[in-house]
């Protein structure tokens, strides 16, 4: 068995806590619901041949009322850097994060996951956009929390970045 | 006992002996075991050797022989068991005698009673640090119940620290907590085992974001830190889906390193009210403020689209003038080709507007190189609209004072610059009464220019001039055209970095001005 401590950071309102519980219990509410501080929740699923325990941090979401506190990452086997894919600014707070995370554990492993990727008449994010992430070296994927799509693969696509040890 | 009768000696051993549950040891000077009897399999020593070395079985004795005292009393020893036993040991001609008989209804009292004597000191020190004053300040001395009242007092602390929501555990030498004050119910739902212990506790393995939280507070602990280090909130939720939000604080009361996890209900519904409410406001102004741009973008559609037919119709109407019309039907042109005019300003200004706003205008000059010369835009503006002042009788000038041979370069964009000025002066025109005078003047200074436009007209009226470069306004007489062209000229002046506004004259009329800063070789 592996237990690992995995991280979900981003702007505020981009959907964390609500990819928490759909990847946790496949549930989902439209209701946006703000997050003091961290949230715990736990995660057991296989992968291949070996047993994964996940413990999610679900951490407050930054805004100009809070910032998130990077020491929370320490021990952490790698994050998921949450944009929402209907508010262009929200790609630029995570871009500021991640390079905070960077700066105080060093550069573990992330995916880049956009959020709302079901309200498609919504969206703000061009493609050279994700053209510029893939040109630095980042993975990113595309999700909704809503309808389920692509969450389970953005868990799977981060622990398959992450050390088993 | 041969000076005790049989009756007495029969007591002495049903009530006083037998409930201690004696038991026996016999040991040779070499340490080996020779014979045991009693109890003690109580004790936990049930698989003892004859002839085999005593201090691996028992090995509170180890170190002890050859024995060379007469008697040796080690008083309230933990055995395997967990029972406590008092070891009375002394020499004989057989051997060396060890007699246990069990304490642990006395060791459990004394414990009790250790624990509730620290946890008084611990909670009167807790006390402190929560009311910032000392405990003896808010308890009323009473020395005839000084013992009985401060234990009580203990208690009670330890059921007021319940009643707030805390709890208080000691950190072990090994790395395990035991807990100080009385559980409360929301912390026995997330950690059922402090129903049945109270020591040895991990908590750590129970919340991990504690886990975490222990690591920072080690070093703070062991430093013997003042204040406290704070976890910042964290939330659990327990097995039936109720969620806590929790707060963790570390701090040193004398040796003793505490750890303290309150449930701040109150304040943490508070923080999350705030914040929850600041965040809906946030997200319902970025919905708004989309919206908005939908709109303009479907209005910039829909005049831009009006554009076209009219361009022709102007372009058609323009053939007309070469025709043979009667002086009716030139009458009838003249004004078609007026209003068409008029109608493509009107467009134009909206254009203006929505690509400024859009931020179509973010080129511009900021060096001498490429920056535009105020000076030569007003002359051009004069120069185009003098006709349209003289057909009203009004007089349109650039001030005589200005040396159009100086540098009158200022941040910005030529043609938008020449807009600006041009929807200064034709709002002027607007509003000024035949017969009267506008003026257009240039001010330098050292970091920027002036630009002013001066009329002789009514003036502005005090109760529009606060919203009189808003989007759609019009000052009073609904002379005004659609209420965009201030509007364009202050957001674009704003973004090149200057100001606008307008005050009256003393001499009568408004001065309408701007001001742009001069371009900088940076």
């Amino acid at each position: 068995m592996i237990q690992k401590k995995i991280c979900m950071v981003g702007a505020f309102a981009v959907g964390k806590t609500s990819l928490v519980a759909r990847f946790v219990e496949s549930i989902f509410s439209e209701k946006y619901h703000t997050t003091v501080g961290v949230k715990i929740a736990k995660k057991a699923l296989n992968v291949g041949d070996q047993e994964w325990h996940l413990i999610l941090w679900d951490l407050a979401g930054e805004d100009e009322f809070l910032q998130i506190r990077t020491s929370y990452l320490r021990g952490s086997a790698g994050y998921l850097l949450v944009v929402d894919g209907t508010r262009r600014a929200t790609l630029d707070t995570a871009v500021s994060i991640q390079q905070r995370i960077v700066d105080a554990v060093g550069p573990i492993p992330f995916v880049v996951l956009f959020n709302k990727s079901d309200l498609t008449n919504e969206w703000e994010i061009a493609n050279d956009a994700f053209e510029g992430l893939s040109h630095k070296g980042w993975s990113w994927l595309k999700a909704s929390a809503k309808t389920g799509e692509g969450v389970d693969e953005a868990f799977l696509t981060l622990i398959a970045k992450m050390p088993e040890g | 006992m041969p000076n005790l009768p049989a009756p007495v000696q029969a007591y002495v051993h049903k009530h006083l002996l037998a409930p201690h549950a004696p038991a026996y040891l016999l040991i040779h000077q070499d340490g080996r075991l020779v014979a045991w009897g009693g109890e003690l399999a109580m004790y936990g020593m049930t698989d003892l050797q004859p002839g085999s070395a005593v201090e691996q079985q028992v090995p509170v004795l180890a170190g002890l022989f050859p024995f060379d005292r007469t008697f040796l009393y080690i008083p309230c020893i933990e055995t395997a068991s967990g029972l406590f036993a008092d070891f009375h040991i002394f020499p004989a001609d057989a051997g060396v005698w060890v007699l246990l008989l069990d304490v642990t209804a006395d060791a459990v009292q004394r414990r009790l009673l250790q624990q509730k004597a620290n946890e008084m000191v611990l909670l009167q020190e807790h006390y402190t640090t929560i009311f910032g004053r000392p405990l003896e300040q808010d308890v009323a001395p009473n020395p005839v119940r000084s013992v009985r009242g401060t234990m009580m007092t203990a208690s009670l602390l330890a059921q007021t620290l319940a009643a707030l929501d805390m709890v208080v555990m000691e950190r072990n030498t090994d790395g395990t907590f035991h807990l100080l004050s009385t559980v409360p119910s929301w912390f026995m739902r997330l950690y059922p085992e402090v129903t049945t212990q109270s020591e040895g506790l991990r908590p750590g393995d129970v919340f991990p974001f504690l886990e975490y939280f222990l690591i920072d507070a080690e070093p703070f602990w062991n430093a013997q830190d003042t204040g406290q280090l704070k976890s910042g909130p964290w939330s659990e939720t327990d097995q039936d889906g109720n969620e806590y939000a929790l707060e963790a604080s570390a701090m040193c009361l004398g040796q003793h390193q505490m750890l303290c996890i309150a449930f701040p209900k109150i304040e943490f519904a508070e923080q999350q009210s705030i914040v929850q409410k600041a965040r809906e406001e946030r997200l319902e102004h970025i919905q708004l403020h989309k919206e908005i741009q939908k709109k303009d973008i479907l209005l910039h559609c829909i005049v831009h689209d009006l554009g076209g037919p009219l361009a022709a119709i102007s372009s058609s109407l323009a053939f007309l003038e070469d025709e043979d019309l009667t002086s009716d039907g030139r009458e009838f042109l003249d004004i078609s080709l007026r209003q068409a005019s008029r109608q493509q300003q009107l467009i134009r200004q909206i254009l203006d507007v929505f690509a400024a706003e859009m931020g179509a205008i973010e080129s511009f000059a900021r060096d001498p190189a490429h920056a535009p010369d105020a000076a030569r835009c007003v002359q051009e503006v004069v120069k185009a609209l003098s006709p349209a002042g003289t057909a009203q009788g009004i007089k349109l000038q650039m001030a005589s004072s200005v040396d159009v041979a100086a540098d009158w370069q200022v941040v910005g964009e030529q043609s938008r610059l020449e807009r600006i000025i041009f929807n200064l002066v034709e709002n002027a025109l607007r509003h000024s009464p035949s017969g009267s005078l506008v003026t257009v003047a240039l001010e330098q200074a050292e970091a920027d220019v002036l630009v002013a436009v001066d009329d002789q007209g009514p003036g502005v009226a005090p109760d529009v001039i606060g919203t009189l470069f808003e989007k759609f306004s019009q000052g009073k007489g609904q002379k005004g055209k659609a209420g965009l062209g201030l509007y364009f000229c202050r957001i674009t002046v704003e973004h090149w970095g200057g100001a606008i506004g307008c005050t009256p004259r003393q001499t009568g009329g408004t001065r309408f001005w701007f001001r742009l800063p001069r371009p900088t070789l940076h």
